[in-house]
């Protein structure tokens, strides 16, 4: 044998190979155990890293500008003239946009269509299927999501408005937007040159500019610029990609980062179900450990021991269960991601992820084993020759029924009891989680409440009447809602909605605040990310306001809020100003009913008071594919983590039965019958199943809820609640698996001969 | 029937088969336990404790065949071997070691199947019985002292000996009769102990009170003064003797001449057949050590 590091590796490796080979058929536990933990962070590491970096991912593939700046129409030239002087610009691309154009193909139409022309080198889209356009005046680049809605191909007919019929060439994808039908329109691109050609006109004005920043990092020096150089244009508006990205993330972003949430406490999860499965195994080995000592191996040779096995078992297990998680998680993501725009990663991207994972779980599968081994192995080789994990007297009374006798024999491991206890709580936890989760997503399409809205119905009353709309049984708070538009008194044209409500304004309306404060006094305003971004506001600067046929107002920024109306392009104040300026402002009355009240009575009360209520429609009316993709995407993940809660539950139950197989016979030697052992398999199960299911209550409703919340409360406010249906499903849920699979063990175990159970133990 | 744990005269029952300790290999001997064994059959009653004929055997083998492994590497263990035991009657079981002993005490408790032959016990079928029939037959009829005791190691001394007192369908007052034996073999003072904090003497006498805490017709003990000193050996082997004297049947498994020269009858297990022995403990084990306490995992 070589001598040296790389022998003793060999010697250590040789070593583990041939004792896993002796245990072969008890090495199924542990191999289960990694499969499990690396299925969860398969799916979640594949579904948390698409869905946060698709935005960046399909914003280099489009190769998205820094600045997109919108304006009335203009000479190209005369504004070529101002935006070549700009600092730090790299390049542009000029555009022509032209909006409510009909679109059809295949018989289906849609009125808003959007035409946008092009004929710069730089485009800030990519093409995902045929090629780009050239120069004829017949050829149509469609967007994605038309593409996908419609299932257009390259080669497909459309017609563009009164252009007519062009042939598709090519499918493209830019973030900048939404895709249809998410969004409620969809782009068509056509060329500059070849529509000159082909209509026999000149050369018609621009809408819109392109800009690509030279460094990225100080957009914001190019942005100020060109704020400052607009001079004459008009209605101008400004986009910048990070603000693209913080209106993406508006939409989608509560989802993303519930998903991201999820990713990491399922990734803990899955770190304390390596741990907890390392120690159950050196715990369950200790006797042969204990051997290993009494025979002259040192304390470094039995943990190096337990190392290799266990990185030996945990290195196929891994793969398996990363490849099968990612591949799993691969559909729904790329659904999820479709209709934002964005990009799934590449497959290549993925396995080098996926790869590291691998390490890393293998790694830490080693090193859990190796810890435990280590604290087993400074333990005298006689106390674990004498009882393993069982410490000191067991408890006294040796009365009670078999179940409890079932449940004192789990309990009396201490160490693998606990493991188990605690993984199991956490998986069930995090299923609670999940559920929540799910209802959640479900309200989310019909409750806009969720979304920062808090009243879900508005009747046409004037201000004076709340205190007879608030007696109606069913509403909790009733108040005026006044909403204006106006534009920007500062980056002329710029148009914004103003919202106001006496009093607190969170009642009605809370969006999630990104920054600063909420609003205190007449003077102040919390705006919108989108009119922050826009118009350039922080918390601290003034926003002036141009009332249509009024004077300017002017506010205090003190907060800025994810708001999602308008693309976030609104402010919240208060209404006194407003009124001042505005004698004939009216609104009506917002609505916030009682939790589950009776919405056919309130329509009455209110039709008593001569008013008919209007429904508040969910912020999301057009996201269902969204929303159902995402849905399926955390279905997956509930499933994955379901897989564990069902393995680490196998796993309570072979403590009780296949790893006592020998208890088993002696029970069985004794006179214990078939029915005898369901009953005491069923009460070890128990006294796992009881204590974890409460633990994971407490988990739940003071860890993992409060956590989630607070992730995600920059997108929403979130009420996360288990309901009590929720908690029984999962309660019968355990206690039914309990049931089935106590009665299966029990029957498996009363098959075998007694005496196999009794030479199993004996050797 | 409550269990006089003194040692009582011997009973009538104790001489009654010795000629059936004849040389087994002989076609007649195997003949003739097969018609003692009808006999007893013909005679039995279904519950051979309510109304136990005195002198119907409690436990009949015959024919037992034990094969390990198939084809080129099969090994015959046990080969037409043929036992019965009356109550009253302590036998002894010699043999080297390795050569089937605990086999086939597993065979006549019904924990293993023979591979031909039958076992029944009390009248009471073992071979062929259904799994639930097996369980209430060692639950009520049986006793088992294991080689290795296989006590559980997650409850007390105690809570081990009235282990088979938990089962639902144990007799009654076997809680008792756990305590009373705890007292005789002297292990009050460690009835709370687990089973790692008993010396290997300990835990072999809870083993053996277990065996006897519910009042089996027949008992098979497996080497059940292998880890004990003469004084030790000496209480277990009265009692034993004693449970015999009552009216059990004892099979017993050993080594040592002590427990021999307690039994009625010595029977030697050689190439897979019960030889009769009336021999000293020196002359018939060839490797008296006891076989270590095994550890694993
Ligand atoms: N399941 C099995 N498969 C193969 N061989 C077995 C099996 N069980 C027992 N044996 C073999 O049967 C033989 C007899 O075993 P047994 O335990 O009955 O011996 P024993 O006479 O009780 O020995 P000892 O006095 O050492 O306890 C042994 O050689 C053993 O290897
Ligand atoms: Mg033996």
């Amino acid at each position: 044998m070589t001598s040296g590091p790389l022998g003793v590796l060999r010697a250590i490796l040789v070593d583990a190979i041939r004792g896993l080979r002796a245990r072969r058929g008890r090495i199924g536990l542990p191999v289960r155990t990694v499969f499990a933990a690396s299925l969860v962070l398969g799916v979640v590491t594949t579904a948390a890293y698409a869905l946060a970096t698709g935005f960046d991912r399909a914003a280099e593939r489009a190769d998205l500008p820094s600045v997109i700046a919108r304006f009335a129409d203009e000479d190209r030239s005369t504004i070529d003239a101002r935006v070549r002087r700009l600092p730090n610009l790299e390049a542009r691309a000029y555009r022509t946009e032209f909006r409510r154009v009909p679109l059809a193909a295949r018989g289906r139409h849609l009125r808003e269509g959007v035409v946008q022309v092009a004929d710069d080198a730089r485009r800030g889209y990519a093409v995902v299927a045929g090629r780009d356009l050239r120069t004829r005046g017949d050829e149509a680049v469609i967007e994605a999501g038309l593409a996908r809605e419609w299932r257009l191909r390259p080669g497909d007919r459309i017609t563009v408005g009164p252009l007519g019929p062009a042939r598709i060439v090519g499918v493209a994808l830019s973030p900048d937007n939404v895709a249809y039908p998410l969004a409620r329109t969809a782009r068509v691109y056509l060329s500059r040159r070849g529509l000159i050609r082909r209509l026999g006109a000149g050369d018609f004005p621009v809408n819109l500019v392109l800009l690509w920043a030279r460094d990225d990092a100080r957009t914001d020096v190019l942005l100020s610029q060109a704020r400052g150089s607009a001079g004459a244009v008009r209605g101008l508006r400004f986009t910048t990609r990070t603000g693209l990205r913080t209106l993406v993330e508006q939409g989608s972003g509560l989802v993303v980062s519930l998903l991201v949430a999820f990713a990491f406490v399922a990734a803990s999860l899955a770190g304390l179900l390596l741990g907890a499965g390392a120690r159950f195994e050196v715990q369950r080995r200790l006797p042969a450990t204990a051997v290993r000592r009494a025979v002259g191996a040192s304390p470094g040779a039995v943990v190096a021991l337990h190392g290799a096995e266990a990185a030996l078992v945990a290195a196929p297990a891994a793969a398996a269960g990363l490849a099968l998680g990612g591949a799993l998680a691969a559909g729904p993501t790329r659904r999820a991601l479709e209709p934002l725009n964005e990009l799934a990663p590449e497959t290549s991207a993925l396995a080098i992820l996926l790869a590291g994972m691998w390490v890393l779980v293998v790694a830490l599968a080693a090193l859990a084993a190796a810890a435990a081994a280590w604290r087993a192995a400074h333990r005298p080789p006689a106390q674990l020759l004498r009882g393993g994990d069982l410490r000191g007297a067991p408890p006294r009374g040796a009365s009670g029924g078999l179940a409890l006798l079932g449940a004192r024999l789990v309990a009396a491991h201490r160490v693998r009891y606990l493991s188990l206890v605690t993984v199991l709580a956490a998986a069930a936890a995090v299923v609670l989680l999940l559920l929540a989760l799910a209802s959640l997503l479900g309200s989310l399409r019909d409750d806009p409440g969720t979304l920062g809205k808090r009243y879900q119905l508005t009747a046409r009353l004037p201000a004076d009447r709340a205190p007879e709309v608030e007696a109606i049984a069913g509403v909790r708070e009733a108040a005026p809602r006044y909403e204006l538009a106006a534009v920007s008194a500062t980056a002329l044209g710029s148009p914004l909605r103003l919202i106001a409500y006496p009093g607190d304004h969170t009642r009605f309306e809370a969006p999630a605040l990104a920054d600063g404060r909420r609003l205190r006094s007449d003077g102040e305003a919390e705006v919108g990310a989108g009119l922050a971004e826009a118009v350039g506001l922080r918390v601290g600067s003034t926003l002036a306001v141009q009332p249509p046929a009024a004077r300017e107002l002017r506010f205090r920024v003190v907060g800025i809020v994810r708001a999602l109306q308008d693309e976030g392009r609104v402010a919240y104040v208060r209404p006194r100003r407003l009124a001042a300026a505005l004698p004939s402002l009216r609104g009506p009355l917002a609505l916030r009913l009682e939790p589950g009240a009776d919405r056919e009575r309130v329509r009455r009360g209110l039709a008593a008071l001569g008013a008919e209520p209007r429904a508040v429609g969910g912020a999301t009316g057009e996201s269902r594919g969204l929303l159902e993709a995402l849905a399926a995407l955390l279905r997956l993940v509930a499933l994955t983590v379901s897989l564990v809660c069902a393995s680490s539950l196998a796993q309570a139950l072979a403590l009780a039965a296949a790893e006592r197989r020998g208890a088993v016979a002696a029970l069985r030697a004794l006179g214990a019958d078939a029915r005898a052992l369901r009953r005491l398999l069923g009460g070890a199960a128990a006294a796992v199943v009881l204590p974890a299911a409460a633990l994971a209550l407490v988990l739940e409703g003071f860890v993992l809820s409060p956590v989630t919340e607070r992730l995600v409360a920059g997108y929403a406010d979130l009420p996360l609640q288990t309901s009590l249906g929720q908690v029984g499903l999962l309660i019968g849920v355990l206690a039914l698996s309990i049931g089935a699979a106590s009665a299966w063990t029990a029957r498996a175990l009363a098959r075998e001969p007694v005496v196999a159970g009794l030479r199993e133990a004996e050797a | 029937m409550p269990l006089k744990l003194s040692a009582t005269e011997p009973s009538i029952t104790r001489v009654w088969p010795r000629w059936l300790a004849a040389d087994t290999r002989s076609r007649g001997t195997i003949w003739s336990v097969g018609v003692v064994c009808a006999v007893a059959r013909l005679t039995r009653v279904t519950r051979l404790r309510t109304a136990h004929q005195p002198s119907a055997p409690v436990l009949c083998a015959s024919g037992l065949r034990k094969v390990y492994g198939e084809g080129r590497s099969a090994r015959v263990l046990l080969d037409e071997v043929a036992l019965a035991v009356a109550p009253g009657e302590l036998v002894a079981v010699v043999g080297r070691s390795g050569s089937g002993k605990s086999t086939l005490l597993h065979l006549l408790g019904g924990l293993d199947h023979p591979d031909a032959g039958r076992v029944e016990v009390g009248g009471r079928p073992v071979t062929g019985a259904s799994e639930r029939e097996l369980s209430a037959l060692r639950r009520e009829s049986i006793g088992f002292v294991f080689q290795f005791f296989h006590l559980l190691p997650e409850l007390d001394g105690e809570a081990n000996v009235l282990l088979p007192a938990r089962l639902p369908g144990a007799p009654a007052g076997a809680d008792r009769r756990g305590r009373a034996l705890i007292d005789r073999l002297g292990l009050r003072s460690v009835a709370r102990l687990a089973p790692h904090q008993l010396s290997g003497g300990e835990q072999q006498r809870f083993a053996i009170a277990r065996a006897l805490v519910a009042d089996p017709l027949l008992v098979l003990a497996d080497e059940p003064i292998g880890n004990l000193d003469a004084a030790a050996g000496s209480v277990v082997l009265d009692l034993l003797r004693s449970s015999a004297d009552e009216g059990r049947a004892v099979v017993m498994v050993t080594h040592q001449a002590e427990a021999t020269a307690r039994a009625d009858r010595v029977l030697r297990l050689e190439h897979g057949r019960l030889f009769p022995t009336h021999a000293s403990g020196a002359a018939i084990t060839d490797h008296a050590e006891p076989a270590p306490r095994p550890v694993s995992e």
